[in-house]
Formats: structure tokens, C-alpha cells, sequence
């Protein structure tokens, strides 16, 4: 265990956000659910009151009767964000007084920085590079990820949830959500920090950083190791997989949401409903392109002479 | 708070804590965080990033007193200097000549005081508010008829006409009331006044003409002899300290496009004190302290270089210690560590071989070049003539092939036009074509022989540092060898030759190679049986000692290490080997350093047979039959040739089938600033990490200390995968440490400064140092002084001491009999350059003897024939010879293209008979040769030969040379016989100076005629030597007999 190294990792200016990412997003998820525990509870309960069912169950925990459902912004919420916002201001000057600017050398452009890393809210974007040719990872699946962003509003038009925690209103947005920030961005962007050094080498946390480490990774594309040859053969094969995958895996979600989550499918349009679930399979191709790397040394399961999935 | 949804459930007890909790206690502690963090904010700010007010602080407490210790050495010197003759008598002069001028200067001033000064006074404001009026009221007028607008035009002209005519109020000295002045006579008295101010000053100036130089004289002299700075200036540095600003102190330098910026001394702020402080005068604080080498500044001003250009950090950053000292990480040059500082000089100085105020550089260039490191590694510059003889042989095969492409051709067109049956036209262009290229040929001959000239002359330049190989089994024994190989130091430490890490049995496959693969060498055969003791004199005599270190009778280890150490020589190799070496080294290794003796074969015969009976008892070899038996193994050959050829031996041998073997080693030239990742630390990274040696000085130093040190831990496929390069020092407990212990870290820092320095020049192009014309020519000189040891014999600077004129014979007291001594050392080369004709010198260096070479005069020196110590004939190419000609003219700030050697009057035959007399009577027979002696008493005839002055010596330099001779060589034994006339400028002889003897010689009618003659005795003595004969030698030769 190099403690030398591992210090040298957390105690980088560059990577102190991603220190306390650490620490807060744990925290916050917690603090989410915690309240979204209660909110549930107070809502089943107030659920079970005939008059209450219709109106009330948009009331935030905590509450008892007689007490107003809600507040204006001023003073009940402006004075709250005062508070944080002087919190804030003090925690950026101390920051800023205790950590100085990570700068680094002028540019060199005859001599790359090895490892050469994106900004840190970047990396998880970087570490894709690893699994996909760099224009899907970098123009396709960036472009995709901001597309579905911007369509959330007008996929999702659920008004459950506005405004207060709830777990049990919204499982599966918050799930896929939570899958989608925690595990596929703010872990790759941990990976891209702290376990990928010189060479862009998986080194686990305390192994030291050498610049001469020799490593042996070799990857195979699918259709070697099922023997596919030939060139259409190829290109054929990999097309059927690909395609199996988004079939099977949108076939499942779908025979899900049905039986699990009725509902939700009846609030949805046929346009919504099928976009949202193109984006769920998209989501599940890339954490399956991940796991075949990091697991199975899978490099790619379509490959064609002009771009490789 | 109103309710918006009204409920019908019962009111809570309990009070809603979002509505009536008070957040009052954490806003509260939040402000007070807020305002503690914006003090720190402030405090950060103004004190935690600014240390150098602590120093500066500490500076103001301990500078007065540091100061003040200075001030009683300071009067001291100011009083000796004040109460010498000179001082009072100048001072006087200067009290005298301002009393003359004192009345006219008195007149002067009372009328500029007076008539002038209060009358400019009293008209200054008005004119000048009249003036600025009417210029703006002119640039109206003028722009509003540039722009047609004549209405306002007149409007501006009648006012301008106004402003003239419109009157001020002036008050006069003198005057009662104020006056009424127009604009026209207000500027017509003061312009006036303006220029009778001009021409009373002017007249001052030529009053105090004399005064002023004598005070200029006064102060100059003062300043000249005083060696500190004066009490007064000590007391300003000490009153200075009471009105210290604290503040960031900078130099602002403009360069190129942008700017440099240093702040350095905001801490040290004694860096440039005009009274140099050390750190003991300042309480042990060594940041105050004063830079080391004020001469150095001198050349190398701060505001015009700064700091960091040399020393690296970062001159703006004055946050911390570390980050001013650019320790921080990511920045690219940090502060040189004390022992590597000089690196910073090779930024601009990496082709001077030789700097002053750079004695670490020095010796790691030198030690670069002197150890071989450049056989293996490349390096801009070094071993430029292996690279340049090269690219010359590649050429000359291009060219033939080029000469055979094109006879074909033309060929080719002579079958055209002896063709019958081709066309008119046909046969006309091929008769032109052939014309072509004969032309295109005759060009390509013409450079054929030119690059055969190159070649032939580089050929002369390239030299190998380690012996010829090829004759390896003519010239070893074959124990020897064995013995050698497995490690060079345990037979001689002080030998260049690396230890490489080979078993015995490898050793045993490369004797055999060498032996094997040599081809049989005559060695010339030379008769007699040879006199050792005469042998040890000649080579402590002749000058061998100047290269070569070597243990005699009576010293121990005395002489140079630049070549190899002599002793033990007789267990290496035979008698005859080096009396046929030392008679001519370049007939056995045709790149060796070592010129000729100009030895005779008695000579020679007598130095083998003392150097082959030095031997070491304590030595233990193979039997002679058994090693023989080893070397001549057939099987052991081709393995041999392997390892040979993957250690690298012909970098510094000449090996039979090697000779165009690459250099094996990792270019240098840029090493310093390669990127720390391309530094193979191997498995040691992290263990150098954890020292704080991860970084280039680290590695070198390890490197060099243990050039095996990375393959600590490797796994190794063969032993051919490991680390080539050979120890250069002796480990602990290795053979060799004990003797050499005390010079190895030296060395290893000269070389390890070498290395850090050895990066791409990062300072601003306009502060580099781009030497032309005479400074380039002294740039490319040193090269040729540092590879053949010139300054191993000669003094080539005021104040160097070669290593031969610390030998015991040519102590200054040595006085003993047959032993040289002070007048017996190889001449000062000090001023050769204004001494000599250079077209003389070129020649002197082709042959030293200005003897053909099968005479008897050919073994002595050419122009110092007296000498025992011998000026060695150099295999020099033309070209060298042209560079250290050019190096000794630039040194006495000479250029060698406007030499034009001068013409005199011819004597007449009176004249002559003066100048003969003038000769005779000085005597200087008695120490410089004439020219045609046979023998010659080596213990007073030590000074240069006439026979050669006429050619050899520039006659500007004899005339100083006859006069001063003191102030050209101090210390010299050339006597000066001349003085000048009392209260003329001419120079005559001293009579009183001449020996009786001489003035018998000349004859008492001769001597009356030559100090009857009226014209200068330095010049005719001077047109004498410029047009000297050897009629003029047989002369001067009777005249000694008399």
C-alpha cells in the first residue's frame, strides 16, 4: 500500500471536489431518502383518510393537524437561504484561502501529459473513451445523454413528487435516476480519477503510479471469440447481437413496466413511452459494454469498418 | 401566518417549527464565521502570503549593526588612502587650481545670481500662461480655416490679435511697482535672458577647465586606490536602513516581447549590497547575505539578466519559500541546488569549454570529454570531428558515384554522335549534351578534392582517448591483459578505463578477441641497451610530466592527469614498444593526442628503459603460457567480438572490423530537460519518491554513482539486457575507493551540474550569449587548448599556474645546479597574441623545430633552443593551427585579418653601426641565442633565438618589449636596459645598467657615438630587429668571442 500515493491523489487540489463528491453524495442520497421515508409514511396515512386522499397528500413531512401545508417565500424559505448562502460564502473563502489554483506547467505541445486527464466533471465522459470508439463516446453518447435530459420534462409529466421526497410515488424515475447519476457518471468519474494512472492503467487505490509499469490487457472483439469470419459475416453478426440486446432487453422492461407498473404506463403516450424506453436500452448497452470490457475482455460487440459498438 | 387551505381537523398543541422556530443563534454564528474567515481572508493576504516582511524585519534589526562592523575597516582604508604623498599632492593640485579660477568663477556667478536667475524667475509664469494662450488660440484659427469656416477665422485672428496686443502685469526685481508688458516684449527678454544664461554657464565650464580636471584627477585617483567603499557611503547604507520601506523590492527588465520580473530581493535584501556582507556579519543570516562573486554580477548586471535566467525559481513569486526557490511542483526549473548552480551558466555557455567564475562546469565539461563519456554519448559539440570526418566520407562517396553516373552519360552521348544513322538534330544535341556534362564532371572532381582536403585534415583532428587496439598482441603481455580487463582500477586507480561488470570468463573472451583480431605491428627497431637514469631525467625535463603523472626517485605521483599515469608500465609492455612509442605515437595509433618529442633514438632507448623497469611487486598474474594459451583459444573469439561489441570498447579503441561502430549510448545534449517520466528509475520510483530524488539531479547522481543502480530487481531474459554502461568511479570496498575517495563526489557533481545544465536554452533569445567575430574566435580556441593540453605547459591567462610549472625543477627558488628553475618553464603565452606575426605562428605550430625533419636541429626547439623542455610537434590541421592563431590574436584583442606586417626605413650604414653597438652593450647575447651555435649552455641561453625574430615577432611589440619588459610578462629576466632621457620622451640606454664587460666589447669610441645619437635607442633597436640577417648573427657571434 503506497500511502504516499494515495495521498498525493486526495490531497491534489484538482481532486479535492471529487473528495468531498464522495463524501456528500452518499450524504445527500441518505438525507433523500430519509425524508422520502417520511413522507411516505405521513402520506399512507393521511391516504387512509376518505376527505384527506383528494388534497392532502402533497404535504411534506413533518406536519400535524392544524399546522399550514404551506408557506410563503418570504421569510420561511428567503431567511433559510440567507443562512446557506452565507454557509456557502464562508466555505468558499476558507476553501479558496487553504487551496491555491491548481496550476500546472505552460502547455508542452510536443510533450503530452501522461496521464492526461479531463477536467474532473469530465472524467466519467473520458473513462468512456475506454469502452467506445471516441466519436460515439464523445459526440454520440454526450449528445444523447443532453438530448434525454432536455426530453425528461416532456417524457415524465408526472406531477407526483413536485416539491417534497417520495420514494414510493416514484420509484422508477428516481431509480433510474439514481442508477444513471450515481453509477454511471459520478463512479466513472471516481474510476477517471483515482484508479487510472499513467497510460490511462487500471491502478487500484495505493498501487503507485509508475510511468514503465508493463501490463498485459488484451481484448477481443465478440465475433472472435464466438469464430465469426468473413466480412458482411462479421458485420451481420454483431448487427444481430446488438440488435438482440436492445430487443431483449427493451422486451423485458417493457413486459415490466406493464405488469409491475400499470400505471405509469397509462399516464404516458405512445411517443413517450417509446422514447423513454429507446434512452432505458441505450443506458443498459453502455453498462453492458462495460461490464464485457471489465469483466469478460470484450472490446467490441459490432464492429464495421466504419464504427465499432 | 394565514392559513390558505382551511382544515377541518383540530388544532395541533404543538407549534409548527418551519413557522416559529427562530433562526437567529445559527445566522448569528454563521455572520461571526463570516467575518472571522473574511479577517483571515485579509490577514492571508497581507501577512500569511507575504513572508518577506518577516525578513525584512529581521533584515532592518541586524543590517545597521552588520553595516556599522564595516564602518571602522572603512575609515581605516579611507585614512591610509587620504594620508598618502599622492592623495595630498593631488589634492593640493586640485586646492590650487581652484583658487586661480576662483575670481573669474565668483564674477560669473554674481552675474548670473544677480542679473539673471531672479529676472527669468519673475518672467517665467507670465510668458509662459501667454504663450500656452496663444498656441490654443493659433490651433483654433488654424483649424477653423482648414475646415472653411472663414467667419470663425476672423473671429479666432482678431482675438489671437488681441492676446498680443493685450498687456501683462510684470513685476521686475528691483522695480517698484508691477509693469505694463506687451506679449512681444515679454518673449524677446525672456529669450534674452534664456541664451545670456546659456553663455554664462558656458563660460564657467571653460574657467573651471583645469579646475575640474584636477578634481576629476583627485577623485579618480581616490577611487582607485580605495578597496572598500568610503565611510561616507557606509554611513549613507546605514542611515539608509532607518527609512527601509517594506515592501516587495523587484527588478523590471523589458526583454524581447515581454517582460521579466524579479522580486528576489524582498528577502535577500543584502544580494547587492554595494559593501559586500557574508552571513556571519549578519547573526548567521544567510539570506542577507551578499552574492558570492560581485565580478560575476559585473558581467552579468541583475538588471539587465535577473536572477532566475541563471539560477532558476520563480523570481515572481513571493508567497513562500518553496515557491520562489520554483520547488513546487509543475514548475519546469527550479533553483539549482548549490553544488549544481553553475548549470545555469551552460543556458548560454554550453560551447565554451572554458568560462571564468565556472570551475564546476569546467571540470564536468572537461570531465565529459576527458573520460570518454562522449564515445558512447552523443552531445552537441563534443567530438564534433569523428561526426564531421563522417559525414566528409559519406560525401566522397556520393560524389564518385556521382563522377561515375555522369562519365556514362556522357559516354551515352559520344555513341550518339558516332551514330550513322542518327538525325542532324540528334547528333547536335548530344555534342552539346556531352559539353554539359563534362562541365557538370569537372565540377564534381573540383568538389571530390576539396572533401579529399576535409577529410585528410579531419583525419588529423579526430582522436580516440583510449589506445589503439589493432596492435593489441605487438604491444601487450598477454597476463596483462587479463589482469587489466577484469578491473583497470586494481592495477592503476587513477586510469580513465571504467570497471565494467564482466565475470572472468568474459574477460578471458574479450583478451582473446583482442588478441586474436589485432594485426602484427612492426616496432621500429632501435639500438642500445639504454640508460634508465638518464631516462627518468628526460622525462621529467622534457616536458613529458605535463600530460603524464608518474612516480620517480624522488617524488611521489608528481605530473599531469590528462594523460595516462606511467607507472607500472614495464608489467604492461616491452622496452621496445615504447622506445618505438615514444619516438613516434602516431605511427602506432593514428588518433592519439600525443604529439612528438622530436626525440633522438638515444633518448628514446634511454626513457623505455626506465619506464619498463617500473614495475609493482606486489602484482600477481597468470603464467605467461597459460594466459597465452587462454588468448589464443579459437572458440573464444566470436563471443568475444559479442561482448566487444555490446560494451562499446571501440567508443574510445580502434578495433580491426569495428571502426564505424554507432555510439551506443543515449544522446546528452538535451538530457537535463528531458521529461522526469522518460528517466528509467526502473523498480526504484517509488524508494526515490519517498527520498525526494525523484527528479533529474537524483538520477544522474545515482546514475553515475552506480551505473547499475536501475537494475536493481529486474528480471533478465540475458545478460545482454542489462545496463551497459561501465563504473566509472570505484563503490566502497571496491579497488581503487581508498585512493580516490576524496575526488569522486567532486566529480560526480561536476558531471551531474553538466547533465542538469545540458537543456534547451530557456532564457529569452536576446540575453543569450552569441559570440562573433573575437569572442567566437577565443569560444572555438579553448576547445584546442583543453584537447592537447596546451595549458598543461603554458600559461594562456594572467594568474594560471600550469601543472608543469609546479614540478620541483621549475620551482622559483630552484636553484640547484643543472635544474632549470623560474627561467627554464615554457614561455607565458600571455599577450602571444600581440607578440607574434600570425602568419609565423601557423608555421611554428606545423613544426616547432622550423627544422627539416632529418636534421639534428629538427630534435631541439625552434625558437627557444636553450630549453631542455621541448615544444612537441603537434599533428595539427591547418585549420587548427588557423583557430589557435585566431584564439591568441583575440585574446590581446587582435584581429588576424588586418595584420599588416609594417615596412621600415633600411639602416644606414651608421645606423647600423648604432644599432650593433646598442646590441652589443646590452649584452643580450648573454641569454638569447644568435642563431647557428652548435653548442649551447642550456643553463643561461634559455631566452628565444634571434634567428627567428625577423619573421616571428610583431616590431610594435619589441619596442614596449626593449622598454617596459615588466609590464608585459611581470617577472620577467629581460633585463630593461633602456630608460628615458631626463625630461624627454626619448628612450636611450642606461649605461649605468651595462656590464663592464659588454661596454669592453663595444669599445669606449663606439659607446661615445651611441650616446651622441640624437634619435630614439628603442627604435633603432626596433628597425634593427624587424631587419635582422644572418649577417647580423655571425656579427654579434664575433662580438661575444671579444
Amino acid at each position: 500500500m503506497d500511502w504516499h500515493q494515495v495521498w498525493e491523489l486526495v490531497s491534489l487540489p484538482d481532486n479535492v471536489p471529487i473528495v468531498l463528491l464522495l463524501l456528500m453524495v452518499p450524504f445527500y442520497t441518505w438525507l433523500a431518502f430519509r425524508e422520502a421515508g417520511r413522507n411516505d409514511r405521513l402520506i399512507a396515512e393521511l391516504e387512509r383518510d376518505p376527505d384527506m386522499r383528494k388534497t392532502h397528500h402533497r404535504v411534506p413531512y413533518p406536519w400535524k393537524p392544524g399546522w399550514p401545508k404551506t408557506v410563503h417565500v418570504w421569510p420561511h424559505l428567503l431567511k433559510r437561504e440567507f443562512l446557506a448562502a452565507i454557509i456557502v460564502t464562508v466555505v468558499m473563502i476558507v476553501w479558496s484561502i487553504c487551496l491555491d489554483a491548481p496550476l500546472e506547467e505552460p502547455a508542452n505541445p510536443s510533450l503530452t501529459m501522461n496521464p492526461s486527464k479531463a477536467p474532473w466533471y469530465f472524467l466519467g465522459l473520458q473513462e468512456l473513451l475506454v469502452y467506445f470508439d471516441p466519436w460515439i463516446a464523445g459526440v454520440v453518447l454526450p449528445s444523447i445523454i443532453l438530448m434525454g435530459l432536455m426530453a425528461i420534462p416532456y417524457i415524465d409529466v408526472n406531477p407526483l413528487g413536485n416539491g417534497y421526497y417520495t420514494w414510493k410515488q416514484r420509484k422508477f424515475a428516481i431509480a433510474t435516476f439514481l442508477f444513471g447519476f450515481l453509477v454511471l457518471w459520478v463512479l466513472l468519474v471516481i474510476i477517471g480519477t483515482f484508479i487510472r494512472g499513467p497510460g490511462w492503467l487500471w491502478f487500484n487505490l495505493g498501487e503507485t503510479w509508475d510511468h514503465h509499469r508493463v501490463d498485459h490487457q488484451v481484448n477481443y472483439d465478440l465475433h472472435e471469440l464466438f469464430g465469426v469470419t468473413g466480412a458482411w459475416q462479421v458485420i451481420a453478426f454483431g448487427a444481430a447481437f446488438v440488435g438482440g440486446f436492445c430487443a431483449i432487453v427493451g422486451g423485458i422492461t417493457h413486459l415490466w413496466v406493464v405488469k409491475c407498473m400499470p400505471l405509469m404506463r397509462k399516464r404516458m403516450s405512445l411517443v413517450q413511452y417509446a422514447t423513454m424506453l429507446q434512452l432505458w436500452v441505450l443506458m443498459m448497452l453502455v453498462v453492458a459494454k462495460i461490464i464485457a470490457r471489465l469483466g469478460f475482455t470484450v472490446k467490441n460487440f459490432l464492429v464495421t469498418p466504419w464504427f465499432n459498438i | 401566518m394565514a392559513d390558505i387551505i382551511q382544515t377541518p381537523e383540530a388544532q395541533s398543541e404543538e407549534q409548527d417549527p418551519v413557522v416559529t422556530k427562530s433562526i437567529l443563534w445559527p445566522v448569528f454564528l454563521a455572520m461571526v464565521a463570516l467575518v472571522a474567515s473574511s479577517v483571515w481572508c485579509v490577514w492571508d493576504e497581507f501577512y500569511t502570503r507575504r513572508p518577506y516582511k518577516d525578513y525584512q524585519n529581521e533584515w532592518v534589526a541586524t543590517a545597521k549593526q552588520a553595516y556599522g562592523s564595516k564602518l571602522a575597516a572603512s575609515q581605516a582604508e579611507w585614512t591610509r588612502v587620504t594620508s598618502a604623498p599622492e592623495y595630498k599632492a593631488l589634492e593640493t593640485a586640485m586646492r590650487a587650481a581652484e583658487a586661480k579660477v576662483a575670481p573669474e568663477v565668483t564674477r560669473l556667478a554674481t552675474q548670473m545670481n544677480s542679473e539673471v536667475l531672479p529676472r527669468i524667475a519673475a518672467l517665467s509664469q507670465p510668458v509662459k500662461v501667454a504663450r500656452s494662450e496663444a498656441a490654443a488660440m493659433t490651433y483654433r484659427l488654424e483649424h477653423a480655416r482648414a475646415h472653411g469656416h472663414a467667419q470663425e477665422a476672423k473671429h479666432y485672428e482678431a482675438e489671437l490679435a488681441a492676446l498680443k496686443a493685450r498687456k501683462s502685469a510684470v513685476s521686475m526685481p528691483g522695480g517698484t511697482a508691477p509693469e505694463s508688458w506687451g506679449f512681444e516684449q515679454m518673449v524677446t527678454e525672456f529669450n534674452r535672458l534664456k541664451s545670456l544664461q546659456g553663455e554664462l554657464q558656458g563660460q564657467t565650464a571653460v574657467v573651471r577647465r583645469e579646475a575640474d580636471a584636477a578634481r576629476a584627477a583627485f577623485n579618480g585617483w581616490r577611487d582607485a586606490h580605495l578597496r572598500t567603499a568610503s565611510p561616507a557611503s557606509v554611513q549613507a547604507l546605514i542611515d539608509s536602513i532607518d527609512s527601509f520601506e517594506h515592501d516587495i523590492k523587484q527588478i523590471h527588465i523589458k526583454i524581447d516581447d515581454g517582460e521579466l520580473i524579479e522580486r528576489c530581493e524582498s528577502c535577500h535584501t543584502g544580494i547587492l549590497s554595494p559593501v559586500p556582507l557574508d552571513a556571519a556579519e549578519l547573526a548567521g543570516h544567510k539570506v542577507f547575505a551578499s552574492h558570492p562573486s560581485m565580478d560575476l554580477l559585473k558581467l552579468h548586471p541583475p538588471e539587465r539578466f535577473g536572477c532566475s535566467p541563471c539560477h532558476g525559481g520563480n523570481g515572481i513569486a513571493v508567497e513562500s519559500v518553496a515557491m520562489a526557490h520554483g520547488k513546487n511542483k509543475h514548475w519546469l526549473w527550479p533553483m539549482l541546488a548549490k553544488e549544481n548552480t553553475e548549470a545555469g551558466c551552460m543556458q548560454c555557455h554550453k560551447d565554451d569549454l572554458w568560462l571564468a567564475h565556472a570551475s564546476t562546469v569546467n571540470e564536468g565539461k572537461h570531465l565529459f570529454q576527458w573520460r570518454g563519456c562522449v564515445g558512447c554519448h552523443r552531445y552537441e559539440g563534443f567530438g564534433r570531428e569523428a561526426e564531421e570526418l563522417k559525414l566528409a566520407e559519406k560525401a566522397v562517396v556520393g560524389v564518385l558515384k556521382d563522377q561515375d553516373a555522369v562519365e556514362i552519360a556522357i559516354v551515352r552521348q559520344v555513341e550518339i554522335t558516332e551514330d550513322a544513322n542518327a538525325s542532324a538534330e540528334a547528333v547536335d544535341g548530344a555534342y552539346r549534351e556531352a559539353t554539359r556534362l563534362r562541365q557538370d564532371l569537372h565540377l564534381a572532381r573540383t568538389r571530390g578534392q576539396q572533401l579529399a582536403q576535409d577529410v585528410a585534415s579531419l583525419d588529423l583532428e579526430v582522436k580516440k582517448i583510449g589506445p589503439n587496439l589493432k596492435e593489441a598482441a605487438s604491444k601487450l603481455k598477454p597476463e596483462w591483459i587479463l589482469a587489466w580487463l577484469k578491473d583497470p582500477r586494481a592495477f592503476r586507480p587513477t586510469t580513465k578505463m571504467p570497471r565494467f561488470r564482466v565475470d572472468d570468463e568474459q574477460v578471458r573472451d574479450i583478451a582473446a578477441f583482442l588478441w586474436q583480431n589485432s594485426t602484427p605491428k612492426e616496432i621500429a627497431a632501435i639500438d642500445g641497451d639504454g640508460d634508465a637514469e638518464r631516462g627518468q631525467e628526460l622525462v621529467i625535463s622534457r616536458g613529458c610530466l605535463a600530460c603524464h603523472k608518474v612516480t620517480t626517485d624522488e617524488f611521489d605521483a608528481i605530473g599531469n592527469e590528462f594523460s595516462a599515469e606511467l607507472s607500472r608500465m614495464g608489467e604492461k609492455t616491452s622496452a621496445a614498444y615504447i622506445a618505438s612509442w615514444v619516438k613516434n605515437p602516431r605511427y602506432h595509433n593514428r588518433y592519439t593526442v600525443m604529439p612528438s618529442l622530436r626525440l633522438s633514438d638515444e633518448d628514446c632507448v634511454n626513457i623505455a628503459a626506465w619506464l619498463s623497469s617500473l614495475k609493482s611487486d606486489k602484482a600477481v598474474y597468470l603464467d605467461n603460457a597459460a594466459a597465452l594459451a587462454l588468448l589464443g583459444d579459437k572458440g573464444r573469439f566470436e563471443r568475444g567480438k559479442k561482448l566487444v561489441q555490446h560494451l562499446g570498447c571501440a567508443a574510445c579503441h580502434e578495433i580491426n572490423g569495428l571502426e564505424n561502430e554507432g555510439r551506443i549510448g543515449t544522446e546528452l545534449s538535451e538530457e537535463g530537460s528531458k521529461p522526469l517520466e522518460r528517466l528509467d528509475f526502473g523498480t526504484r520510483t517509488k524508494e526515490y519518491k519517498g527520498a525526494h530524488t525523484y527528479n533529474h539531479k537524483g538520477f544522474f547522481e545515482a546514475k553515475l554513482t552506480s551505473p547499475s543502480t536501475y537494475d536493481k530487481d529486474k528480471e533478465f531474459a540475458s545478460w545482454s539486457d542489462r545496463l551497459r554502461m561501465p563504473e566509472f568511479f570505484p563503490l566502497e570496498g571496491q579497488a581503487g575507493y581508498e585512493e580516490l575517495k576524496g575526488s569522486i563526489n567532486g566529480e560526480i557533481d561536476a558531471l551531474t551540474t553538466f547533465l542538469l545544465g545540458s537543456t534547451e536554452a530557456h532564457i529569452p533569445p536576446s540575453l543569450q550569449y552569441m559570440p562573433e567575430g573575437a569572442a567566437k574566435d577565443i569560444q572555438q580556441g579553448w576547445w584546442l587548448i583543453k584537447k592537447y593540453n596546451c595549458d598543461g605547459c603554458h600559461q594562456i591567462l594572467p594568474g594560471a599556474t600550469p601543472v608543469l610549472w609546479t614540478l620541483p625543477i621549475y620551482e622559483e627558488t630552484a636553484s640547484f645546479t643543472g635544474v632549470p628553475g623560474k627561467n627554464g618553464r615554457p614561455p607565458t603565452l600571455v599577450g602571444e597574441g600581440s607578440r607574434v606575426d600570425p602568419v609565423w605562428l601557423s608555421r611554428f605550430l606545423a613544426n616547432p623545430a622550423l627544422a627539416a625533419d632529418a636534421t639534428d636541429a629538427h630534435l631541439r626547439n625552434g625558437v627557444r633552443q636553450g630549453m631542455t623542455v621541448r615544444m612537441p610537434t603537434f599533428y595539427l590541421s591547418e585549420r587548427e593551427r588557423g583557430t589557435l592563431v585566431r584564439f591568441f590574436q583575440a585574446l590581446s584583442d587582435l584581429s588576424t585579418t588586418d595584420y599588416v606586417r609594417p615596412e621600415f626605413a633600411p639602416l644606414d650604414a651608421a645606423e647600423l653601426d648604432l644599432a650593433r653597438s646598442a646590441f652589443t652593450a646590452g649584452d643580450c647575447a648573454n641569454c638569447h641565442l644568435l642563431g647557428g651555435e652548435t653548442a649551447v649552455n642550456p643553463d643561461t641561453t634559455y631566452a628565444p633565438s634571434f634567428e627567428v625574430v625577423r619573421e616571428r615577432i610583431r616590431p610594435g611589440w619589441t619596442h614596449r618589449w626593449v622598454t617596459e619588459p615588466n609590464t608585459i610578462i611581470p617577472g620577467t629576466a629581460m633585463p630593461a636596459i633602456l630608460q628615458r632621457e631626463a625630461g624627454g620622451e626619448r628612450w636611450i640606454v642606461n649605461t649605468a645598467k651595462l656590464s663592464a664587460t659588454a661596454m669592453r666589447r663595444v669599445g669606449d669610441e663606439r659607446l661615445k657615438r651611441l650616446a651622441s645619437y640624437t634619435g630614439d635607442h628603442a627604435e633603432l633597436l626596433m628597425r634593427y630587429f624587424a631587419q635582422w640577417t644572418a649577417e647580423e648573427s655571425a656579427f654579434q657571434q664575433d662580438a661575444r668571442k671579444k
